[in-house]
């Protein structure tokens, strides 16, 4: 049998290397490599003949030995990325991760449930076009009552159970109304403002506290209706309690307006259909609302035959706790962190 | 106010069932709701006529008796003393249930079979006290339902008045209501006239303004006895108590029609006159329970011609009042001024049924009507003749008519009614009506004091119309110039919301505080304003300060077990100024203790991680960062050394440190508290002056660190001044990253290592130039602080 030339040899490996398998691990990869590219391999000892290979033979017997090597190189790479991608994907699949410990939380505090409601409302107010302006918390009795057709001797003061100061004439404030007429004489008509803040009231139990909050809004021009007072409170509730919710206006009686009108909401619970927080009525008292009363505008100059406007009052801690299912109003001021951490 | 829908049915033609009754009444002002209804609750209640009466063999308080129930005779066991043979009498048969919750069954008492029970009033529900079984009238049948024969299957409401609404305090009041929503008749009964004076009594008013109506009328011959059942349980569902029959009258008169009466025994007028005067400065007067008062100059009296008989509209006297074997009765009926009633009232802190209604304000011409039907019933009761009438009506100024614009109307409402409508509803409320040319004339009804000018008409309208009617609009909002009333109440939120993420948590607390809680912090400021507090009385005092407030939330935290305890408040703090005006300023306060966690590494909450927050905080609030310097007047709750007073902008607003172990003692807490207490106002204007954007450095710049080694006493703020100094223009920032006493470093020295970063904003400052700026700072510090670099 004749030997083989170089090119035949050459030409048969190449056929060999192409019908290769691809190594199933990285053993099988490194004996591939050193069976054919190692000192020793295959491919070494072929090109080590080059140099006595006969010279008409040696462009083509080049070319293939360089198609060879390129061959198996290409391949042993693509052998070697496969592998490695296969290993990690494996150990990925493996391992164990614990999505369910705790995170890492970062401390922070929170704004009081009343502070937070409180903002929540002005805000839709303000949205509305209100401004908002505050007023002291120790008022006078001209602007806590006398200005707001409190006249002294009548019973109507009986409705807010005052704490006066000892060593001077001033009163804690029972309502934040006192702003309505030192923004009237601040500004005069036209205006529209929106004030919150803290009110005193001599009572104390599980719905009531010596110190609340409320929110007074109210606007003066030419032609405020009764309507107008309507159309806003339902916006404001919807925007606070959904779209869903309705109001009820029923005459009611408050020295500072007239018509005055409580106004309730369809209950929050259960939606009007009668529960135990809405006493089985389908409706929560949440505000105290009218037309702005002549006296009070005369108070502050404003002539009444040719302004109008209305007002509204409503309790922050009652909404407060209807939002959060709070029955005890005495939880807010306690402070008890057990109660602050849960907002 | 208690209302019974059988006695409103007196005085008004109407169909509604009490539901749409509370819900129209609600509709029109007065909230009306349900509070008892026992329609149908004496289903299997019967006339029985007691057969036979036998003492039980077995027990001696318990009787036998046989009852004729109408279809049966019934054995039933009875443990009344009063039942006997004869009675006609109300039987609960088997199956019955009673208001008080008790079921009829078939029962054995004692071994005795008992089909039924034999009830008194109180187990009907009739009364609050009665004393055995009730004892009907012969008359009636055996077997008829009881519900047929008295009055016992009413529907009671609560009507909750408001202060304005004193015209309907009263079964009357209601009913010209229900007629006004209905447009059903009022029943008001007409009575002859009395005739004019009696015999041998003479009234004269003294103080007409305090008294402008007094009317007296006798009646001679009573029987005192007790009042009959109808009049007794109206009395008791609307919460009096039943006395005797002229009192009950008195009481019965004043709930129908809202006029309190008065009966005097005519034994004890002396002197045959009664005199409507002013009490003396000094004079005593007992009531009829019993109490002495000093009424003062200001009180009206009623008086004979020796002595005090009533305390006009409020209560009568002990002297006058009916007793037992009173047999001749004088009866006031009047109207009195509301102011003078309320405060006499108020100064002798007696509230009664009756000046309730005179403080707001009964019907002065309703008088006549609330006498009559007195006198009528007194007769009807108790066996009375009555006799001659006075009435001194020195007068009421006459109410002018009122007038309204009907365009003005439709405008408030944001209606379109016709005049003819605003004319019916006001004239369903019995005001007498004209309209010519836009221009409503409305003549007030005498019981109506609340309605003194146009608005008032409007809302009598309103109200008859129905709220619900009023289509709601939105108004295009009027805005007055741009207020600054709401800039405080911006920035403070600004401040919660970052206090808040900082990790403190807000809290709320009263305004006003214990002084035994400031005097304890030694905060001697007599600048306090005392309040009185009827609520709790050692909470007597304003507040100058947040701290004392937020010590007792701390402590009472830390109680319920809280290990961390980071609080914060803004609120209103009060003080006096050296005028004696007080000024109302907004502050904020933070009061913290524990460890706090990050990332695992336990930092504590001390001095100086406060001061890096409030730094951080003030920042964002002033665009300023603040200063720190031992204040000049350290304050005494304060550890001496570990305070700093907060500067901003030249300004001071406020105080920051640690408590002082005897402060923390006196408020009952063990562990370190770090806090501060800043004002809003001050820091408000001290900063705010908006901050400027720096350029982003186009170079890159040089970061160095190195470690000083200073005396122990030497402040790590001084040397960093210093630092930051040598070089403004280059050295950008100088932090302190480890401060380090110990073995390592010479007695009476510590290490601060800072790293330092060095900017040219033209050109890339190369290693030599960060080696010039470097020496020309470590020369400096070494001159400054006698600072070495730490080998
Ligand atoms: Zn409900």
């Amino acid at each position: 049998m004749a030997a083989q030339t170089l090119i035949e040899r050459l030409q048969g490996l190449k056929a060999q290397v192409a019908s290769l398998p691809s190594p199933a691990d990285e053993r099988e990869l490194e004996a591939l490599r050193v069976k054919y590219l190692g000192k020793k391999g295959t491919v070494s000892l072929l090109s080590q003949e080059m140099a006595s290979a006969p010279k008409d033979e040696k462009p083509v017997a080049g070319k293939l030995l360089q198609e060879v090597r390129g061959g198996l190189e290409t391949m042993l790479e693509q052998a070697r990325v496969r592998l490695t991608r296969e290993k990690i994907q494996k150990e990925i699949e493996q391992e164990f991760f614990d999505i369910s410990l705790p995170g890492s939380e970062p401390e922070f505090g929170a704004r009081h449930p009343i502070a937070a409601v409180m903002d929540e409302i002005v805000d839709i107010f303000t949205g509305m076009g209100f401004q908002v302006e505050e007023g002291p918390e120790v008022e006078s009795d001209y602007y806590n009552f006398e200005g707001l057709n409190f006249p002294a001797e009548h019973p109507a003061r009986d409705m807010q159970d005052t704490f006066h100061l000892t060593n001077i004439e001033r009163l804690l404030r029972t309502h934040t109304s006192p702003v309505q007429v030192r923004a009237m004489q601040k500004y005069g008509p036209p205006l529209s403002v929106i004030a919150p803040g803290k009110v005193y009231r001599c009572d104390a139990d599980i719905t009531h506290s010596p110190m609340f909050h409320q929110i007074e809004g109210f606007t003066i021009d030419k032609k405020i209706t009764m309507g107008d007072l309507k159309g806003t409170l339902q916006t404001f509730i919807q925007r606070l309690y959904g779209p869903k919710t309705a109001i009820r206006l029923r005459p009611s009686f408050f020295p500072f307006v007239e018509p005055g009108a409580e106004v309730d909401v369809s209950c929050v619970i259960c939606g009007g259909k009668g529960c135990r927080v809405c006493k089985h009525t389908g409706w929560l008292e949440i505000l105290g609302a009218g037309m702005i009363h002549p006296n009070v505008m005369r108070a502050s100059k404003i002539d009444p035959a040719q302004w109008s406007g209305f007002a509204f009052g409503m309790g922050i801690e009652r909404i407060a706790m209807l939002k959060y299912g709070v029955d005890d109003i005495r939880l807010f001021f306690e402070n008890d962190l057990r109660f602050l951490r849960q907002f | 106010m208690k209302l019974s829908y059988l006695w409103l049915n007196e005085w008004v033609e109407h169909s509604l069932p009490p539901e749409k009754l509370a819900e129209g009444l609600t509709g029109l002002g007065l909230e009306t709701n349900i509070v008892e209804d026992r329609r149908g609750a004496f289903k299997n209640v019967v006339v029985g006529k007691v057969e036979s009466v036998k003492p039980h063999p077995n027990a001696d308080n318990i009787r036998l008796t046989t009852v004729n129930a109408g279809t049966e005779t019934l054995p039933i066991v009875c443990g009344a003393k009063n039942v006997a043979e004869g009675q006609t009498v109300a039987v609960a048969l088997i199956g019955a249930a009673l208001p008080n919750g008790m079921k009829i069954e078939l029962r054995k008492i004692r071994g005795e079979t008992s089909c039924g029970m034999i009830c008194s009033e109180t187990e009907l529900g009739l009364g609050a006290e009665s004393s055995g079984i009730m004892v009907l009238d012969d008359s009636l049948k055996p077997g008829t339902p009881l519900a047929e024969c008295i009055e016992i299957e009413d529907t009671l409401f609560e009507v909750d008045l408001t202060p304005n609404r004193g015209d309907c305090l009263s079964v009357l009041g209601v009913a010209r209501e229900v007629a006004a929503l209905t447009g059903g008749k009022l029943k008001v009964p007409a009575l002859t006239p009395p005739a004019s004076g009696i015999a041998g009594l003479t009234v004269k008013i003294e103080n007409a303004s305090a008294c402008p109506r007094y009317t007296a009328r006798e009646i001679s011959g009573v029987k005192i006895a007790p009042s009959p059942l109808k009049i007794r349980r109206r009395l008791s569902a609307c919460g009096i108590r039943p006395i005797n029959n002229v009192v009950d009258v008195t009481n019965y008169i004043l709930l129908e029609t809202g006029h309190p009466l008065h009966a005097f025994d005519r034994r004890d007028i002396s002197g045959g006159t009664i005199v409507i005067r002013n009490a003396a400065e000094n004079e005593p007067f007992t009531t009829l329970d019993g109490k002495t008062h000093t009424p003062g100059e200001g009180a009206l009296l009623i008086a004979d011609a020796a002595r005090g008989v009533a305390l006009a509209g409020i209560m009568g006297g002990q002297n006058s009042e009916v007793k037992n074997d009173t047999a001749d009765v004088i009866l006031e009926t009047a109207y009195f001024n509301p102011v003078a009633v309320r405060k006499t009232a108020k100064k002798l802190g007696i509230g009664t049924e009756s000046s309730y209604r005179f403080e707001r304000g009964v019907d002065p011409d309703g008088v006549p009507l609330a006498s009559a039907l007195a006198a009528k019933m007194m007769e009807e009761i108790a066996g009375g003749k009555a006799g001659g009438f006075i009435d001194q009506y020195p007068g009421m100024a006459p109410r002018p008519a009122i007038t309204l614009s009907t365009a003005r109307c439709n405008d408030m409402l944001g209606l379109d009614l016709k005049d003819g409508e605003m004319e019916n509803y006001l004239s369903r409320l019995g005001f007498a009506c004209k309209t010519a040319g836009g221009a409503l004339s409305a003549k007030v009804p005498s019981h109506r004091h609340d309605i003194k000018e146009e608005i008032d008409l409007i809302e009598e309208i309103c109200r008859l119309h129905g709220f619900t009617n009023i289509p709601g609009t939105l108004p295009r909002l009027a805005q007055h110039q741009v207020g600054t009333g709401g800039d405080m109440y911006a920035r403070r939120r600004e401040l919660n919301r970052l206090l808040s993420a900082s990790g403190f948590y807000e809290t709320i607390n009263y305004s006003f505080i214990n002084p035994l809680w400031r005097t304890q912090l030694e905060m001697a400021d007599a600048r306090a304003a005392a309040m009185e507090n009827r609520i709790n009385a050692d909470l007597s005092e304003l507040r100058t300060s947040l701290l004392p407030g937020l010590l007792t939330v701390t402590a009472f935290n830390l109680k319920q077990g809280a290990e961390n305890v980071t609080l914060y408040e803004t609120g209103t703090v009060f003080r006096m100024d050296g005028n004696g005006v007080l000024e109302e300023f907004l502050s904020a306060g933070v009061m913290t203790c524990g460890d706090e966690e990050i990332f695992g590494a336990k930092l504590e909450r001390g001095f100086h991680r406060l001061k890096g927050i409030l730094t951080k905080v003030i920042k964002a609030i002033t665009g300023t960062a603040p200063e720190f310097a031992r204040p000049s007047a350290p304050r005494k709750y304060l550890y001496d050394h570990r305070q700093a007073e907060i500067t901003v902008g030249g300004q001071v607003v406020g105080i920051m440190g640690q408590a002082h172990p005897l402060a923390l003692e006196a408020f009952d807490i063990d562990c370190g508290l770090v806090g501060f207490e800043m004002s809003v106002n001050a820091l408000v204007q001290s900063g705010a002056k908006g901050m400027r954007v720096t350029a982003i450095p186009r170079f890159p710049g040089i970061k160095r660190d190195v470690a000083l080694l200073v005396d122990e006493r030497t402040g790590a703020g001084a040397v960093m001044e210093t630092i930051l100094k040598t070089d403004p223009a280059k050295i950008r920032s100088c932090r302190l990253f480890d401060l380090y006493h110990g073995q390592q470093v010479p007695e009476g020295k510590k290490s601060l290592a800072f790293r330092l970063f060095f900017l040219d904003t033209e050109k890339t400052l190369t290693d030599a130039a960060g080696d010039a700026i470097m020496n020309a700072i470590l020369a400096r510090v070494k001159e400054t602080h006698g600072a070495e670099i730490r080998g």
